[in-house]
C-alpha cells in the first residue's frame, strides 16, 4: 500500500529520534574501535587497513617480549591499587554523608565542596602538586613542623606513590558519588528490620548496608580503574619514568607505527573487558543496572 | 505470668516542639491481639518504634516479658517487626529473607530450612523460596514480610499499619489470615491501624490513641458501645451527638437536658456529673424510626427526613431535628417519605454519656479526625 511521506515519518518517528546519537556512537566509537582492531592485524607503518596482508605477527611479537609483562603488571597494578585506595577513602565518606549527616543542606554543601577542585584547570592542578609534594612543599613542611621527620621526604615526587596520590585525588569524586547514591537508595526500614530480627549493628551493616552498596562500589571501582588506565599523561609527568601501556601506545602512535600501537591497544582492551566482566559478575549485573 | 508488654509513663519528644508520646502507660497480656488505633500523627507508630528499639525515648520505661528494655538494643529484645513498607531485603531471595532472623540467631542450616518452609507454608507461599522480592505482588511481599517476622518466634510481634497498602478485598482476607495465624502461634501481636473496621474486627484488646495520649483501652465491643470520650466514640464508628447539662444521675442512668429535650443515657464512670456539660451519643443503628409516638422507648426525638444513602445491606437516613442538627439512622431499607416528620426512638441503655470531648485539653477533634 502506498504511503505518504508524512505517514512514514509518523510511523518511524521513534526510530528517527534515536538516529543522531546512534550515528554519533557508530562514527566516533564503534568505527575507530573496528579500525583499530583491523589495523592490529597489519604490520609496519600502515595507516589504512590492507586485507591482503592480514597477519598475527604483531601479537606474537608483542606477547613474546618479557618487557611487556612488566609494563602490563605496572599499568593494571597501579590502576587497581589507586582504585582500591580511593575506595578505602571514599567509602567512609559516602557512608557518613548518606547515614550520619541528616541535614540535607549540609549534605549538599559537602557534595558541592567535593566538586570545587574540579573548577581549577587541569594543568594548574598538575603543577600545584609541586608545591604540595615537593621537598619544600606543604606535606614536608607540616611533617617537619610536627617533628615527625627530620629531613624532607624525597619519595613524595616522581615515584609510584606520587602517581597513586594524584590518581586518588583526581578520581575520588567518581568513587564517592556512586557509593553515596547506592546508599541513599537503601530503605532505613531494612536496617530496622534487620536489627529487630537479631542482627547486631556489625552484622546489620555487613548484610544490609554493605551488600546493598556493593553495586555502587563496583561502579566506582570501574570508573576509577578505567579512567586511570587510559591516563598516560599523569604517569609521564609524575611517575618518574615508570613505563605504562598508555605511554607505550602513545610512543608507537607518534612514531607512525600504528599497527603496533593498535596491537597494544587491543591487548589492553581485551584485558580490561575481561576485568570489567569479572567485576560486574561479582556485583550481579542485574542489580547494578536495575534495583 | 509476666505481661508480654508493659509501658510505663512513656514520654517521647521530637525536637523541642513536638510531644509525640505524653506519659503513655498500658500493658498487654501474653497471647493478646492488641490493636492500637488512631489517626495519623497520634503517636502509634512512634510507640511501636520505641518498643521495637528503633527509637529512643525521653522518659518512662518499657518492659518486654517482664524485662526492662531501656538499655537493651533492638537485636536483643525478642521482638520482630513488620514495617508498613514490608521492607524485604531486595538483594535476597524469599528463602533468604525469611531465613535472615534465624541466621542472625545462629541456628544451623538444616533447622533453618525446616523452619523457613514451615513459615512459608503458614502464610501460604510454598514454592516461592527462589523468587526475588521484585517478582512478587504487593500481597505476596506482605506475606513474606510476615513469615520473616513470625519465623523467629518473637515474644511480641509488632505490625506497623500492615494493611494500609493493600486493596479492600485483600485486606479482608489478610485480616482473617492474621487472626488464624495469631490463634495458631499463640504469641502476642501488636498492630497499629487508622482504619476502624480493622481495629474492631481483629483486636482482642483495642487502644484508641489521640495526639500522644491514650483515649481508651478495652475490648472492641466495649469501646464501641461504651465510649468514654467523643473522640473514641467517633474514631471507631459513626455516632449522633447532642450536647447538654446533666440534670439527674442515678446509678448508671443519667438525664441530660439538651435542646431537643431531656435524654436518658448510660454512664458507667465514677464521676458525679450533675450540673456538668457533657455530650450525649447514640449510634445510628440503635435508632428506631416510628410514625406514631410510642411509650415503649426511653427517648423520643422528632425529626424530618432530609436525605438517604444506599449501602446495599442497609440504608442511612438523615433527619433534621428541632435544634437543626442532623441525626443519622442506619437500618435495613424501610419505606419512608422525604420531607415527612417521624419519631426517632431509642432506649437509655443504648445512649452513652461522653464525659469530655477527648483526653487532650483544648484540642479540636475535627482537626485530628479529618487531618489538618
Amino acid at each position: 500500500m502506498p504511503r505518504s511521506p508524512a505517514e512514514l515519518i509518523a510511523k518511524y518517528s521513534k526510530y528517527i529520534l534515536v538516529l543522531p546519537p546512534l550515528i554519533f556512537f557508530i562514527l566516533f566509537l564503534l568505527m575507530p574501535t573496528i579500525i583499530m582492531l583491523l589495523l592490529s592485524f597489519n604490520t609496519g607503518e600502515a595507516t589504512v587497513f590492507n586485507p591482503s596482508q592480514v597477519t598475527i605477527k604483531n601479537f606474537i611479537d608483542v606477547l613474546g617480549r618479557p618487557m611487556v609483562y612488566k609494563i602490563m603488571r605496572d599499568t593494571f597494578g597501579m590502576s587497581l591499587l589507586s582504585a582500591l585506595v580511593a575506595l578505602g577513602i571514599a567509602y567512609p565518606i559516602a557512608y557518613l554523608l548518606a547515614f550520619k549527616v541528616e541535614n540535607p543542606t549540609v549534605q549538599s554543601m559537602v557534595l558541592f565542596g567535593l566538586l570545587v577542585p574540579y573548577w581549577v584547570d587541569w594543568s594548574i592542578r598538575s603543577i600545584s602538586w609541586l608545591s604540595i609534594l615537593g621537598e619544600e612543599g606543604l606535606v614536608n613542611y607540616i611533617l617537619m613542623g610536627l617533628g615527625i621527620i627530620k629531613a624532607p621526604l624525597k619519595e613524595l615526587l616522581f615515584t609510584r606513590l606520587t602517581l597513586v596520590i594524584i590518581w586518588v585525588q583526581t578520581n575520588l569524586l567518581f568513587m564517592i558519588f556512586p557509593i553515596y547514591l547506592s546508599m541513599m537508595k537503601i530503605d532505613p526500614d531494612l536496617l530496622n528490620v534487620a536489627k529487630t530480627l537479631g542482627a547486631s549493628p556489625r552484622k546489620a551493616f555487613y548484610n544490609v548496608t554493605f551488600k546493598l552498596s556493593l553495586p555502587g562500589v563496583i561502579i566506582g571501582v570501574i570508573f576509577v580503574f578505567v579512567s586511570t588506565l587510559g591516563d598516560y599523561v599523569t604517569p609521564a609527568l609524575w611517575a618518574g619514568g615508570l613505563q605504562m601501556l598508555g605511554l607505550t601506545i602513545q610512543n608507537y602512535a607518534w612514531a607512525f607505527r600504528w599497527p603496533l600501537a593498535a596491537t597494544y591497544s587491543v591487548i589492553m582492551l581485551a584485558i580490561t573487558v575481561v576485568l570489567l566482566y569479572i567485576l560486574l559478575k561479582i556485583a550481579n549485573i542485574k542489580q547494578v543496572f536495575y534495583e | 505470668m509476666a505481661k508480654a508488654l508493659l509501658v510505663e509513663d512513656l514520654v517521647k519528644w521530637y525536637g523541642r516542639e513536638v510531644l509525640a508520646l505524653n506519659k503513655v502507660s498500658f500493658d498487654v497480656e501474653q497471647g493478646d491481639f492488641f490493636v492500637i488505633i488512631g489517626p495519623s500523627g497520634c503517636g502509634k507508630s512512634t510507640l511501636l518504634k520505641c518498643v521495637a528499639g528503633i527509637l529512643d525515648w525521653d522518659d518512662g520505661d518499657i518492659y518486654i516479658g517482664g524485662r526492662s528494655v531501656k538499655n537493651v538494643p533492638a537485636y536483643k529484645r525478642e521482638i520482630a517487626l513488620m514495617p508498613e513498607t514490608y521492607a524485604l531485603f531486595p538483594h535476597m531471595r524469599v528463602y533468604d529473607n525469611v531465613a535472615f532472623g534465624l541466621r542472625m540467631h545462629g541456628k544451623d542450616e538444616s533447622e533453618i530450612k525446616k523452619e523457613v518452609s514451615e513459615a512459608l507454608k503458614l502464610v501460604g507461599l510454598e514454592g516461592f523460596e527462589k523468587r526475588w522480592p521484585s517478582e512478587l505482588s504487593g500481597g505476596q511481599r506482605q506475606r513474606v514480610s510476615l513469615a520473616r517476622a513470625i519465623v523467629v518466634n518473637p515474644t511480641v510481634l509488632l505490625l506497623d499499619e500492615p494493611l494500609s497498602h493493600v486493596d479492600y478485598r485483600l485486606q479482608r482476607r489478610l485480616m482473617e489470615d492474621f487472626k488464624r495465624l495469631h490463634n495458631e502461634l499463640g504469641n502476642t501481636w501488636i498492630l497499629t491501624t487508622h482504619v476502624q473496621e480493622q481495629g474492631l474486627s481483629m483486636a482482642e484488646t483495642m487502644m484508641v490513641m489521640n495526639t500522644g495520649v491514650i483515649e481508651q483501652i478495652g475490648k472492641p465491643e466495649e469501646i464501641y458501645t461504651r465510649p468514654r470520650t467523643v473522640f473514641a466514640a467517633r474514631f471507631v464508628g459513626d455516632i449522633n451527638l447532642f450536647h447538654g447539662e446533666v440534670t439527674a444521675q442515678e446509678k448508671d442512668r443519667c438525664t441530660v437536658k439538651t435542646e431537643v429535650g431531656e435524654l436518658v443515657g448510660t454512664y458507667l464512670g465514677e464521676s458525679d456529673l450533675r450540673g456538668r456539660e457533657v455530650a450525649y451519643g447514640i449510634r445510628p443503628e440503635k435508632l428506631k424510626v416510628e410514625e406514631e409516638r410510642s411509650n415503649v422507648y426511653d427517648n423520643i426525638v422528632r425529626g424530618k427526613l432530609t436525605g438517604y444513602y444506599y449501602f446495599g445491606e442497609s440504608m442511612e437516613y438523615s433527619f433534621k431535628v428541632s435544634d437543626g442538627t442532623e441525626v443519622k439512622v442506619r437500618t435495613p431499607p424501610i419505606k419512608l417519605a422525604l420531607g415527612n416528620e417521624y419519631f426517632l426512638c431509642w432506649n437509655a441503655v443504648d445512649g452513652s454519656i461522653l464525659e469530655r470531648p477527648c483526653m487532650v485539653e483544648g484540642l479540636n477533634i475535627e482537626d485530628v479526625i479529618y487531618g489538618r
